[in-house]
This record gives structure tokens, sequence and C-alpha cells, in this order.
């Protein structure tokens, strides 16, 4: 778990504390929808990602480290995501959904929406990434 | 006549490692040497693979002082040649080092000129050579001569309002390039609006909390070997004239690319390493052939030395 992970639980368990919404059911599945469509537009992008033309050993080695960086993390984020609107799901059916104070929507809605915020603007990099790289290569 | 041409003189100090030696012998021991020999005695060998070596090919000889020439040659085509009966003469003229068809073993590479005067020496040899170059020459030229000794050149520094090696805050030594780069990614300007700040402001944020991709200008900087290097001095906070000229002289020495150093004292603006080292353009007479005036280069090194002494740069 990363420093950036260690905070995010910190503000999101803030935030859920404090926030006193009630979120309905179809806003969360609407979110959760966005969320899955954005992950598969960017692991997409990112299994896809083409390195040919590039010869130094060093730089592939470095970007193909870093996209799988960036896929582990899609699949952290996606997977984080769908247990805990599972869980929300869950416990707004079966049970109260206030735990001493504790909003789960609100927790689910901030991961939700961070995973999508972290989905976008990464795919938008990697696809700028391609973007440079075969600009570079045909200078 | 030619057109003059610009050269750059680097002033530099000679010391011995031995403290009952003085090193103002090196001159009486280099002339010495230098009137005995003939050039093919002189010839160092750098490097057994290009065979390139290093001779003085010219050489003035006055009661106190020794001007001469260094001549790189190396065999292969093209180029200036060098006939071989040349090196059993005692000098040679750079002036006189002409293409010819003649058969020869070696070529003419470059030169650069030298003038000693007791435990000074100054040069033209290029800012982006060392002055190991010669060093290592004339030491080797008199090895059996010095015996245990060993001469060393060690740049001039000046001594520079606020540069006090202990005030230092840091040295930085960066390769160009990377700046670059830095540049290319992160423009500062002042006629930037407060949109744009603000604007570069979030992306900043979002760059360092949701941001995992790599850019290409990230991939790019990272191939760049650069180094911010923090030097700490031993020396006490009192530090004499004396010891800030070693130690500044000592720091530089082994350095080529003086360009990219820079110290930043702990008040006042950055100051460039080639602002702190002796330095003198001037301005040499050429030939019909476009070879500089050796008779010219001489006196201005010796204009230039005198300058130092009576500027009391030491």
């Amino acid at each position: 778990m990363s420093k950036r992970d260690i905070i995010l639980i910190i503000i999101f368990l803030s935030l859920s504390f404090i926030v006193k919404w009630k979120l309905d059911d179809f806003f969360m599945n609407t979110l959760y929808t966005v969320l899955g469509i954005m992950f598969s537009i960017g692991i997409g992008l990112v299994v896809t990602f083409d390195m040919r033309g590039l010869v130094k050993k060093n730089i592939i080695q470095k970007i193909r480290n870093n996209l799988n960086f960036v896929r582990n993390s899609y699949i952290k984020y996606f997977t984080i995501s769908t247990i805990f609107y599972i869980l929300e799901k869950y416990f707004r059916t079966n049970v109260p959904i206030n735990l001493y104070g504790f909003n789960l929507s609100v927790f689910t809605l901030s991961v939700i929406i961070f995973s999508i915020a972290y989905c976008i603007y990464n795919f938008l990099k990697i696809q700028k990434l391609k973007e440079d790289i075969f600009d570079e290569l045909n200078k | 006549m030619g057109k003059p041409k610009s050269t750059k003189l680097r002033a530099f100090k000679v010391t011995v490692n031995n403290i009952n030696e003085k090193p103002d012998q090196i001159v009486s021991i280099l002339s010495n040497k230098l009137e005995h020999t003939h050039l093919q005695d002189r010839r160092m060998l750098i490097n057994e693979n290009d065979q390139e070596e290093d001779l003085i090919c010219d050489f003035n000889i006055s009661e106190r002082s020794v001007f001469g020439g260094m001549l790189r040659i190396r065999p292969s085509e093209g180029s200036v040649k060098i006939p071989d009966e040349m090196f059993k003469k005692t000098r040679i003229h750079i002036s006189n080092l002409e293409s010819t068809d003649v058969e020869s073993s070696v070529i003419y590479k470059d030169h650069y000129y030298f003038f000693l005067e007791g435990e000074y020496l100054i040069t033209n040899l290029k800012s982006t050579t060392t002055i190991a170059r010669l060093q290592t020459y004339i030491n080797y030229l008199i090895e059996k001569e010095r015996k245990d000794k060993f001469f060393e050149f060690t740049p001039m520094v000046k001594y520079v309002d606020g540069l006090k090696v202990t005030d230092l805050r840091r040295i930085k030594i960066i390769d160009p390039v990377s700046v670059g780069v830095n540049e290319g990614g992160n423009e500062n300007t002042k006629q930037d609006t407060n949109t744009v700040l603000t604007k570069r402001f979030a992306i900043n944020i979002l760059n360092k909390v949701i941001s995992d991709s790599i850019s290409l200008d990230e991939v790019m900087l990272s191939e760049v070997i650069s180094a911010e290097v923090l030097l700490k001095f031993r020396k006490p906070r009192t530090m004499s004239k004396e010891d800030y000229e070693r130690e500044m002289g000592a720091f530089l020495k082994p350095i080529s690319d003086l360009d990219n150093v820079t110290f930043y004292p702990k008040k006042g603006a950055p100051i460039k390493a080639e602002e702190v080292q002796v330095i003198k353009e001037v301005s040499i007479d050429t030939t019909s052939t476009n070879m500089i005036s050796e008779k010219h280069l001489q006196q201005e090194m010796e204009k230039f030395l005198s300058e130092i002494k009576s500027e009391n740069i030491e």
C-alpha cells in the first residue's frame, strides 16, 4: 500500500464520518457503470500499447515497467471499488448503512470517483505518451 | 599578415609534493632536458591502441622561463604529415609542419603552447581539456631528473567576494542536455496569467495525486546523467585566502567543462566556475598562412603573468 493510498483512506474515512448524504441506488449504479467503462478503456490502452520503433532497451524497459505498474493500479482500484460497491449494496438492503456514524455510501462514492478520475487521467497520459513516441520516431 | 586570432590564456600554480623542494626547479630541470634531447626522445605514447603521442616540438629558453609548443601526433593518413627525419632534430617549428607528399609514419593532430616561469604556468590549452595532459607529459619527460618529486599544476583562482568555500550553500554540476529537457517541460514566463498559473497548479496537484503514467519527457530525462553534488570542505569557518585558493583550485582542476559548474553561496547571486578561474582572452597576430605569431603569444603570456603577480591574485 503506497503513501498515496494511506492518505486517500484517511481522507475518505474522514469524509464518510462528516458527510451525511443519502445516496440512491440509481446514482451508485450509474457511477459504477461509468467506472467499468473507464476501466475497460484504460486497461485496453495499456495492454495494446505498441512500442514498435523504439530500439533503446532501457527506454523500452522503463516504459514497460511503468505500463505494468499502471495496469496493476487499474486492477487494484477497480477491484476495491467493486468490493465496496457490493458491500454498500448488501448493507443498503440488509443492514442500516450508518455504522457508528460511518457512512459506507459516502466512502464507496469517494472510492469510485477517485478510481474514475485515476482511470481517465492515466489513460489520457498514456495516449499522449503514445503520440509523443510516434512524433519522436517520425521526426 | 592575417586576421588576429583570439585565444584564452589559463594560469596555473606549480606545486611539488616535497615540502623541502621549491617548485620553481621545474624550469631548470625542464630547460636542461630540452636542450640535451632530440624530438624523438621527447615523444610520449598516450595510448597503445590509437598510438597518439605528445611531445614538446619547439621551445625558447631564457634565464628564468621556458616557452614551449606541445604537439599531439598520431600514426594515420591524411592531414599534415611530419617527415621522419625531422625527429632527429632538437626542435621543429609548428609553422614548418605543412601538408606534404613525404612518406611519413606520423601526422600532426593539434598543438598548444605553454609558458613556465618560476612557480607559474600559463597555457593556451583549450579549456575543455584539463591540465592533466600537460602535467602528465612534463612529469614523464623529466622523470629521471625529478627523481621522487612530482610537479602538479593547479588552476589559479580569483578571490570572489561572497565565495568563501566554507560559505558555499551548494555546488551544482549539471549536464546542459538535462537543462534543455527540463526547460521544455516547465516554462515559466512573467507573462503568465492567473488562469494559466491556476491551471498549472491544478495539473501539478493532479500529477502528484493521481498520475502514475510516465511522460516522454520523463523517459528522456532519465536517460541523461546529471548530478547535483553537495561538497563539504573540511576547513573551519576562518579559512585563509591561501587555503581557499588551494581548495578551490583543487576542485576545479579535474573538471573539463566549467560551463556546467555553478557555485551557490549562502548570500548573493550564483557564481559560474569560469568566473572564478584566472583566465585572460588575448588577440594574437597571425601570419599570412593563418599561423599565430609565437613570439607575440609568448609576450602576451609574460604580460599576463606579470599582471597576475602585480595584482597579487595569489
